[in-house]
C-alpha cells in the first residue's frame, strides 16, 4: 500500500512534468498542444484513481474501525489486533484502553452503591432494636395495670435504650466526617502523655469495676504532632475494646515508645485475643467477632480511630495471640522529620 | 485502571511424574494505586510469583501484563529497560552498594538510565522516608532499618509502575520493621505508587489495602 501511496502521485507529477518540458521544448506547436493535453488528461486520470483509491481506503479503515468498536461493546475478545503496526491495530488498542477504563468507573461506582446500601442497612437495623425495645416498654407504661415500681423500671429501660441511640447516631455522624474529610484536625506539638490521660478518663471507672491494672510507662516529655482530643478519642476507642474483651483481673499496660521516625503508643491486654486472619476485619465498619456478640457496642470504635490516625498521617498495627491477648500499636508520625 | 494483570500464570519445573507445580494457574489484577500483600508460607510459590511479576523468570504458561505491556512477548533487551524503568524492587537484603554515599545509592537507577534526577521529587522521597540528613553517609554508617529505607527510596525514584518487594522487613527486628513497613505504606499513598509485596507474616501485611493468600501455587481466597 505505500507503494501505492507515492507511486501514484508521484508517476502523475512526473508525466505531466515531463509532458509539459517536452511539449514546450521538442514539439512543433499543435502537436505540442495535443501532447500536452494528452498528458494532462493522463494525469488528471492517474488523479483521480488515486483520489478513489484512498477513498476506498478511508472507507475500509473506518468500517474495520466500527466494526472492531461493535466487537468491543459486545464484549468479544480478538488479539489479532494487539501490537500490530497498521492505523487499525492503534485505534482499536486505544478503544480497548478506554472500554476498560470505562468498565472499572462502572464497577467502582456499583461498588459505592453496594457500600452505601449496606450502611443503610446495617444502620437501619441497628436502629430497630432500641426502637422496638422503646415501644414495647412505652406499651407496658402505658397500661394502666403496670404498679408503681414496674413503671419506674420500664422508665430506666427506656432512658437507656435513648442513650443507646443517641450514641449511635452520634458515632455515624463522627464516621461519616471523618471519612468524608470534614473533620478540622487541631494539630499540636503537645504531651503524648495528656492526651493518654484524657482518654483513660472515659473508661476508668469501668477498668475499676473488672479489677483490671492498668499500667502507664511513659516519659512526660514526650510530644509529638497530634489532635489531643481527636487522638485521645481513637485511643479511647482502643481501651474500651480492651477492657471490654479482657476478664477480670486482668491487666492492661501502656507504653509510649518514642522511635526515628513515629512515637508508637502501644496498649496490651490479657484479653481474648484476635485470630491473626481477622486483624484487618477488626477495623471494618460495624464488624464484630461472632463470638462477642452478646457484648455491648457497634462495631465502629476501631473503624473510627483508624481514620482518625490516618487523618493525621499515623496507623495502627495489630498483635495477637488468642487466649493470651492483643497489642494495639498506634503509630504517630515525628513531624521534625518531616 | 488495572496496572497489573496475571492471566492463568503457571511455572512447572521438570517434567510428569515429577513435576513441580510452583504455580498453578494464577489470575489476579491489581489497581493502580494500591497496596497489595500476598501471603503465604516458605514453598507456597509466592517467590516465584514475585520473579514473573518481575519479569526476573518467564511463566511456563499464561500471562503476565503490567502497565499494559505483556512481559512474555518482551525480548531480553526490551524487558532490560522495561524492568529499569517500569519496576522497583525492594528486597530482603536491602543491596545498597556499600562503597556508594546513599544518595548516588538512590539516584543510581535513574543515572543508568542515562536520565538526570529529578532533584525536587528526590527531596519529597527522602523526606518522607525520613533521610534528608543522611544522604552523605555510606551504608555501613546506617542502620538495618535506615538502609531497608534507602532501597526503598531508591525503588521509587524512577517512579515505575509498581513496586515490587519480597519480605522487605525480613532482616528487621519487630519494632523497625513495623515502622519501615509504615514508611512504605505513607510512600505509596503520597506518591500514588502500587505496591505489591510478598510476605510470609500476617503482622506487617496487615498494612496492606488488600491480603491475598497463596498455597501450593494457587490462589486462596481474596481478602480486602
Amino acid at each position: 500500500m505505500k507503494v501505492y501511496k507515492y507511486a501514484l502521485p508521484g508517476a502523475g507529477i512526473l508525466l505531466s512534468a515531463t509532458g509539459c518540458i517536452l511539449a514546450f521544448t521538442q514539439i512543433p506547436e499543435s502537436v505540442g498542444r495535443a501532447v500536452l493535453l494528452i498528458i494532462l488528461l493522463l494525469f488528471g486520470i492517474l488523479d483521480m484513481g488515486y483520489y478513489f483509491y484512498f477513498r476506498r481506503k478511508f472507507i475500509d479503515f473506518s468500517e474495520e474501525v466500527c466494526c472492531h468498536a461493535e466487537r468491543i461493546m459486545r464484549n468479544e475478545e480478538d488479539r489479532t489486533q494487539h501490537n500490530q503496526e497498521t492505523l487499525v491495530s492503534k485505534v482499536v488498542m486505544e478503544l480497548e484502553k478506554m472500554d476498560e477504563v470505562m468498565q472499572s468507573r462502572l464497577s467502582e461506582s456499583s461498588r459505592e452503591k453496594e457500600n452505601l446500601q449496606k450502611i443503610i442497612s446495617d444502620t437501619a437495623h441497628q436502629v430497630k432494636t432500641p426502637l422496638t425495645s422503646i415501644r414495647m416498654y412505652h406499651d407496658m407504661l402505658s397500661d394502666p395495670d403496670t404498679d408503681v415500681n414496674e413503671k419506674e423500671r420500664f422508665m430506666d429501660i427506656i432512658r437507656q435504650q435513648l442513650e443507646k441511640l443517641e450514641f449511635l447516631i452520634d458515632s455515624l455522624i463522627k464516621s461519616s466526617r471523618l471519612e468524608n474529610d470534614m473533620i478540622r484536625l487541631n494539630m499540636e506539638n503537645s504531651s503524648v502523655f495528656h492526651t493518654l490521660e484524657i482518654s483513660l478518663n472515659g473508661m476508668i471507672t469501668k477498668a475499676e469495676r473488672k479489677k483490671i491494672d492498668i499500667t502507664i510507662h511513659c516519659n512526660p516529655a514526650v510530644k509529638v504532632m497530634h489532635d489531643a482530643k481527636w487522638t485521645a478519642e481513637a485511643l479511647g476507642n482502643i481501651l474500651d475494646n480492651a477492657v471490654k474483651y479482657t476478664p477480670e483481673r486482668g491487666n492492661i499496660r501502656i507504653d509510649v515508645i518514642p522511635g526515628e521516625m513515629y512515637v508508637e503508643i502501644k496498649i496490651q491486654d490479657t484479653g481474648k485475643g484476635i485470630a491473626a486472619g481477622s486483624y484487618n476485619d477488626i477495623f471494618k465498619r460495624f464488624y464484630r467477632e461472632a463470638s462477642v456478640s452478646k457484648e455491648e457496642g457497634l462495631g465502629l470504635g476501631l473503624y473510627i480511630s483508624r481514620n482518625i490516625i490516618s487523618l493525621q498521617g499515623g496507623y495502627i498495627m495489630v498483635h495477637s495471640v488468642p487466649g493470651q491477648g492483643s497489642s494495639f500499636s498506634i503509630f504517630l508520625p515525628n513531624r521534625k522529620n518531616i | 485502571m488495572n496496572i497489573l494483570q496475571t492471566t492463568n500464570l503457571t511455572k512447572y519445573y521438570g517434567e510428569e511424574p515429577v513435576q513441580v507445580k510452583a504455580l498453578d494457574g494464577i489470575t489476579l489484577a491489581v489497581e493502580q494505586g494500591s497496596f497489595t500483600a500476598i501471603v503465604g508460607t516458605s514453598g507456597s510459590g509466592k517467590s516465584t510469583l514475585l520473579h514473573m511479576l518481575g519479569g526476573l523468570d518467564t511463566p511456563t504458561g499464561g500471562s503476565v501484563m503490567v502497565d499494559g505491556q505483556e512481559l512474555c512477548r518482551m525480548k531480553r533487551s526490551e524487558l532490560t529497560i522495561f524492568r529499569r524503568r517500569k519496576i522497583g524492587f525492594v528486597f530482603q537484603n536491602y543491596n545498597l552498594i556499600p562503597n556508594l554515599t546513599v544518595y548516588d545509592n538512590i539516584v543510581l537507577p535513574v543515572e543508568l538510565d542515562g536520565r538526570s534526577v529529578d532533584i525536587s521529587y528526590f527531596h519529597e522521597i527522602t523526606a518522607v522516608l525520613g533521610l534528608s540528613d543522611k544522604l552523605q553517609r555510606k551504608p555501613n554508617k546506617l542502620s538495618g532499618g535506615q538502609q531497608q529505607r534507602a532501597a526503598i527510596a531508591r525503588a521509587l525514584i524512577t517512579k515505575p509502575a509498581i513496586l515490587l518487594t519480597d519480605e522487605p522487613t525480613g532482616n528487621l527486628d519487630s519494632h523497625t520493621s513495623q515502622e519501615v513497613i509504615g514508611l512504605l505504606q505513607a510512600a505509596g499513598k503520597k506518591f500514588h505508587q502500587t505496591i505489591v509485596m510478598i510476605t510470609h507474616n500476617d503482622e506487617i501485611a496487615q498494612i496492606a489495602d488488600r491480603i491475598i493468600r497463596i498455597e501450593d501455587g494457587r490462589l486462596a481466597e481474596s481478602r480486602w
